[in-house]
């Protein structure tokens, strides 16, 4: 089992005759994913690694019975991808796009609240679940099949989990890296609750930053959960007020400080670690 | 990006909310000549983009050309090259109301706020006590003015200030739409005693990601110094002594977080936005390495990558042409994680060797090499 993504989930990708859409859908292909179509307006009756090409996502959808999306197209045009998606009914639609504008990212997680699809990202390395299904750029070989659920805000954080967990022993149930940007479409609180309900998920991995009210909407929701919750906040060098890479990261109120997050989650119940390899050891130790 | 408080207010007289009269003044002579023009009293502010000028005494009330000679004085010592001052007409408030709209990063709606009290403290004010109404509104309904009167109308405005206030919100909103912006703020709200409601400060925090489409942001932008909010690449000096070269935002944050928690001081964050060429990779390094060199308190280089699809050789390259380049006196570690689409460039042997070539000492781990430069920063 899983969240979200498994064996069986079919995969379109908008953005694929691009360089790094094609890049992507090469290492998602050799992985294992099901990618039964790619979007390209104008292109339709072309294959790209054996993968069909369709002028819109809602021929891809209904040829394939695809029912995920990921998108490689440039910002400024990531609203319109999105929307295209969303409203052909894809159930989950993953945008890999950094740089959307904060407004279009409020109307695509509007719409998609809407129609009921699950939007990762935008700015976002993607998702996996190891041995199944890849939808993304996170490196495979750094994962493997387990117990633990990883939901981070950064891309790279969530593959440095990963190995860092593989490298010790312990294996993932699936990863996710939810999203740089201050509006993304599922917030991490969203993923723990997914995580609860999945059979196979035997603790989780919270990985958040300063900025924002993400990890304080994870404390509310942590006492309810039955599973271990180790959370790992980034930012305890921040500077108050400077931006640390990603367009989320900056400290506006006191809530938003690295000492203040890391206090509600303690307070919540939230494992809440210095490094990640002090995840290990709290794994070692409860025998997960 | 965050606009200077005069350019804030043109984008608010473009919309027909009312301001103050003003004139902008780069130096003291300027400032005297707008007060001539004016005519005392007037208010001389300081165009910075912190927050808390009044308590900085960056915003004065002057009352003569003494007065205004050394207000301005005052002022000029706290700005940047190119920062200004703006000479503003003297409103005898009644009292001091708050809007302000910001990109809810919970719930993705922007979030509507008037509150009957304005000041310094806005956010301190309870919810319930009747003087602050939050509201979340849809990104693309198109009418708002009901929902304007009735949150000011809840908040206890009556007659003609009601309806001022409300039109105010509903032109604010449409700043915040027009122009992208994550925050805009009205704070304070003035109202004087002749019940005319007046915009008596600006903030407006515009989205980065939308300058393209925001050709006048985009001019307000190519106006100010190239040291301002450039979003290619990004360095944080952290004023520690281990510098630090990363890649990837949340990875080189995890990496100088466990620098600190294991008790040493790492001197920076940089990220570079937006795709790692070599070019990028080096010039980091350079940066990093160079600054190893101008400042005798730094103790150690620590260059650390987990690469994906990034070349391995390009990373190895980068990091060992800065340290030719630069040759710095400290130690320098490296620690390379590679994925298999990293390694056709080159194996990892092959990486460890050149690495070690060049006098760059090679950490297998990444734990261990963050161990290491903690330590080597700690001798003598």
């Amino acid at each position: 089992m899983s969240i979200l993504i498994n064996k069986d989930t079919k995969v379109v990708i908008q953005g694929i005759t691009g360089k790094y859409g094609r890049d992507q859908a090469q290492k998602m292909i050799e992985f294992g994913t099901k990618v039964v179509a790619g979007v390209s307006p104008g292109k339709q009756g072309t294959e790209i690694f054996g993968v069909p090409i369709y002028d819109t996502v809602l021929e891809a959808v209904q040829k394939h019975q695809a029912n995920a999306s990921i998108i490689y197209v440039p910002p400024t045009k990531a609203k319109d991808a999105a929307l295209e998606a969303i409203c052909a009914g894809v159930g989950l639609l993953m945008i890999a796009s950094e740089g959307v504008p904060i407004k279009d990212s409020m109307v695509i997680k509007k719409v998609a609240r809407e129609k009921g699809t699950w939007v990762v990202g935008p700015n976002t390395i993607g998702l996996i679940t190891p041995g199944e299904c890849m939808i993304g750029s996170l490196a495979h070989e750094f994962t493997s099949k387990g117990h633990v659920g990883i939901v981070t805000r950064g891309g790279t954080i969530a593959i440095e989990l990963a190995r860092i967990l593989t490298e010790a022993g312990f294996g993932q149930t699936t990863i996710i890296g939810s999203g740089g940007d201050r509006v993304i479409g599922r917030n991490p609180v969203e993923y723990l609750k997914e995580f609860e309900k999945d059979p196979e998920t035997k603790a989780v991995v919270l990985n958040g930053e300063i900025g924002g009210g993400k990890e304080t909407e994870c404390a509310n929701y942590i006492p309810q959960m039955t599973k271990p919750v180790f959370a790992y906040i980034l930012g305890r060098c921040a500077p108050p007020g400077k931006r640390m890479g990603h367009i989320g990261a900056i400290i506006g109120s006191k809530a938003e400080t690295f000492e203040e997050k890391r206090r509600v989650l303690a307070e919540a119940g939230a494992i809440v670690v210095d490094t990640p390899w002090q995840i290990a050891e709290h794994l070692k130790k409860m025998g997960i | 990006m965050r606009l200077y408080e005069y350019e804030g207010k043109k984008l608010f007289k473009d919309m027909g909310i009312p301001i103050p009269a003003s004139i902008k003044a780069a130096n003291v002579e300027e400032v005297v000549a707008a007060c001539e023009k004016m005519g005392f009293p007037v208010v001389v502010k300081a165009q910075v983009l912190s927050g808390g000028r009044g308590k900085a005494g960056l915003i004065k009330i002057v009352g003569t050309k003494q007065e205004a000679v050394a207000a301005a004085e005052h002022i000029m010592k706290h700005l940047a090259a190119n920062e200004l001052m703006l000479v503003e007409e003297k409103i005898t408030a009644t009292a001091e109301a708050y809007i302000g709209f910001t990109a809810d990063d919970l719930s993705g709606h922007p979030i509507a706020v008037i509150s009957r009290q304005g000041g310094v403290d806005v956010e301190e004010i309870a919810a319930g006590s009747g003087v602050v109404v939050k509201q979340p509104l849809d990104p693309e309904l198109k009418a708002y003015k009901h929902i304007f009167l009735n949150m000011a109308k809840e908040v206890g405005f009556q007659g003609s200030v009601l309806v001022q206030v409300a039109d105010i919100a509903e032109k604010l909103y449409e700043v915040f739409l027009k122009y992208d912006a994550e925050t805009v703020e009205i704070n304070p709200l003035l109202i004087d005693e002749a019940g005319r409601v007046i915009a008596g400060d600006a903030k407006v925090i515009a989205d980065d990601y939308a300058l393209f489409r925001q050709p006048e942001l985009e001019e307000f932008r190519s106006q100010r110094d190239k040291l301002q909010s450039d979003v290619k690449s990004i360095f944080v000096d952290l004023g520690g002594n281990i510098g630090v070269i990363s890649l990837g935002a949340s990875m080189t944050m995890m990496v100088i977080d466990t620098i600190k928690y294991m008790g040493g001081e790492p001197a920076n964050f940089t990220d570079v936005a937006g795709g790692a060429s070599k070019q990028n990779l080096k010039d980091m390094a350079l940066q990093v390495m160079q600054r190893a060199v101008d400042n005798s308190d730094m103790k150690a280089v620590l260059a650390t990558f987990t690469l994906v699809a990034h070349p391995l050789r390009s990373a190895v390259e980068a990091v060992v042409e800065a340290y030719q380049e630069i040759n710095p006196s400290v130690p320098v570690l490296v620690s390379i994680r590679a994925a298999n689409a990293a390694l056709i460039s080159m194996s990892k042997e092959e990486a460890k060797k050149m690495i070690e070539d060049a006098g760059i000492t090679w950490c297998e781990n990444l734990d261990e090499a963050i161990a290491r430069v903690v330590e080597a920063s700690k001798g003598a």
